[in-house]
């Protein structure tokens, strides 16, 4: 199986201070990982790593094989990325169906191609739709949408599922899901969600800075470091559909 | 009234006012979208400098704010990304120095400027060469629209998901400000630099308060400018006003009226 995704001891600073130090995983091809860790421990840092958004100054990245600068555009459009909760621009008149086109390209224009990539998440009714005039959850999946519509081999969800209810959730993960089992798309999950994390993911990477531990879900949920770094008893529910 | 039509000076003032019209409302909707309104307003002001230099170095003014205009906005763009300061904070800084600069040069060199021209424009002084300039100015606009809107509706929409879908962001955005800086200086001749924002912003605002696509947006913001270009140069050759201030007038009014009214209605057409 090839490794869509690894980071071998990879170190951020960001203002003087190691936000990254010595972090390394991997994600390959069918694979599920949820990145785990309490707040500011780094998560985020890594993905923007990782895409190139910041630089790093120890270790190394390869991105589909590459370094994350020597990502070309059509490598790009293989990574399929959804930044945390979208802070998005709500003041220009903009249509669902034209920000699709602007994200999408030509090969996208018709309508029916659009219908068919808002059906993928349950959200055709969206296409006419002001940009403006969704909820959160809604561009999310209007964006998770997109970034399914060119086919990527690679997932990076930085908390996907932020204020979208439990229902929806589920729904998001059982498609991440899909996608991993039927094309073997490969993805790293930032995830605050421990039911989730339980439920969905193949293995849990544990970082705080530092990497802490990684496992399956059951071995890493389980170890007493867990308690320490969330700072209460890590409990996991299981949700049924 | 067509009699008038037979003076070179008139035809130029109304074709100078048809290139403006065809291409400024249309910049204006990416100029909202980019939020660098302020910058338009900032790189206007260089005029005073560019004015100066023009005049010692016996340039034609046009000629030379097509130079200094577009380095202006590097500057500035490279002084944004090399410190942390906040925009507004360097915008004001950058106005004020380059528009000090420009009269300090003029003092000390004991020229001359044509100060009312530069703040309010002279239609009536408008050249042949000032209508090539526009004209070529509005052209390299229209084909730098066409390539960027993809690019740009996708950084306006989220700059970082752009980045990381591959949209060359700071390459787009540094060609769009020189893009803009070159609209700005072709329109101080005809407008000044004080109406210039007004004529490149207000129809776009206008547009933004009462459409919901993007489509919408760029059609609503031309027939806006049209009208108020129309009006605004109907009221100056009726009243002593200059043109460029009549224009940024009828375009405030414009704005007020359907600003003060979008948000009553539920829903919107265009």
């Amino acid at each position: 199986m090839m490794n869509l995704l690894e980071v071998w001891e990879l170190g951020v600073s960001l203002g003087g201070r190691w936000v990254l130090d010595g972090v390394s995983l991997s994600v390959s091809e069918g694979e599920l990982v949820a990145l785990i860790g309490p707040n500011g421990a780094g998560k985020t840092t890594l993905l923007r790593a990782v895409l190139g958004l910041i630089p790093y100054q120890r270790g190394e990245v390869r991105v589909l094989g590459k370094p994350p600068t020597k990502l070309t555009p059509a490598d790009r459009a293989r990574i399929g990325y959804v930044p945390q909760a979208l802070q998005f621009d709500r003041t220009m008149p903009l249509l669902v169906s034209e920000l699709l086109q602007a994200m999408l390209g030509e090969a996208f224009s018709r309508r029916v191609v659009l219908q068919h990539v808002l059906q993928a998440v349950d959200a055709e009714h969206l296409l006419d739709k002001e940009v403006r005039a969704l909820s959160g959850g809604e561009l999310q999946r209007v964006v998770v949408a997109a970034a399914l519509a060119l086919e990527p081999r690679l997932l990076l969800l930085d908390e996907p599922a932020t204020g979208i209810d439990m229902g929806v959730r589920l729904q998001f993960y059982d498609l991440i899901e899909e996608q991993r089992q039927q094309r073997g798309v490969g993805g790293l999950v930032v995830s605050h969600d421990l039911s989730i994390v339980s439920r969905y993911a193949t293995r849990v990477v544990c970082i705080h800075h530092r990497l802490i531990c990684t496992g399956t879900p059951q071995e890493v949920l389980q170890m007493p470091i867990m308690e320490e770094l969330y700072g209460h008893p890590v409990s996991v529910y299981h949700h049924e559909h | 009234m067509l009699d008038w039509l037979a003076f070179d000076f008139v035809r130029n003032a109304l074709l100078a006012t048809v290139l403006l019209a065809a291409f400024y409302p249309l910049m204006g909707v990416y100029v909202v979208g980019q939020r660098v309104a302020y910058f338009g307003d900032a790189v206007a002001h260089s005029a005073f400098a560019g004015a100066a230099l023009a005049a010692i170095l016996g340039w034609q003014m046009g000629a030379m704010l097509l130079i200094t205009a577009p380095l202006f906005a590097l500057l500035i763009a490279w002084f944004q990304w090399r410190t942390n300061l906040p925009t507004d904070v360097l915008l004001v800084v950058a106005i004020t120095s380059v528009s000090a600069a420009g009269i300090a040069l003029v003092s000390l060199l004991e020229t001359s400027l044509p100060l009312s021209a530069l703040l309010f424009g002279d239609l009536l002084a408008i050249e042949r060469s000032d209508l090539w300039r526009l004209l070529a100015v509005d052209c390299l606009g229209a084909a730098m629209l066409l390539g960027f809107t993809r690019p740009l509706i996708r950084i306006g929409f989220h700059r970082e998901l752009a980045q990381a879908q591959g949209v060359p962001v700071r390459a787009v955005e540094t060609l769009f400000l020189v893009g803009l800086a070159l609209v700005v200086a072709v329109g101080i001749r005809a407008v000044g630099i004080l109406p210039v924002s007004a004529l490149l912003v207000l129809p776009a605002a206008t547009a933004r308060a009462i459409s919901r696509s993007f489509r919408g947006m760029l059609l609503v913001s031309a027939i806006t400018g049209w009208l108020c270009l129309l009006a605004g140069f109907g009221l100056a050759l009726w009243q002593p006003i200059p043109p460029g201030a009549a224009v940024a007038l009828v375009a405030t009014t414009g704005f007020l009226l359907t600003a003060g009214i979008a948000p009553l209605r539920k829903e919107r057409v265009w």
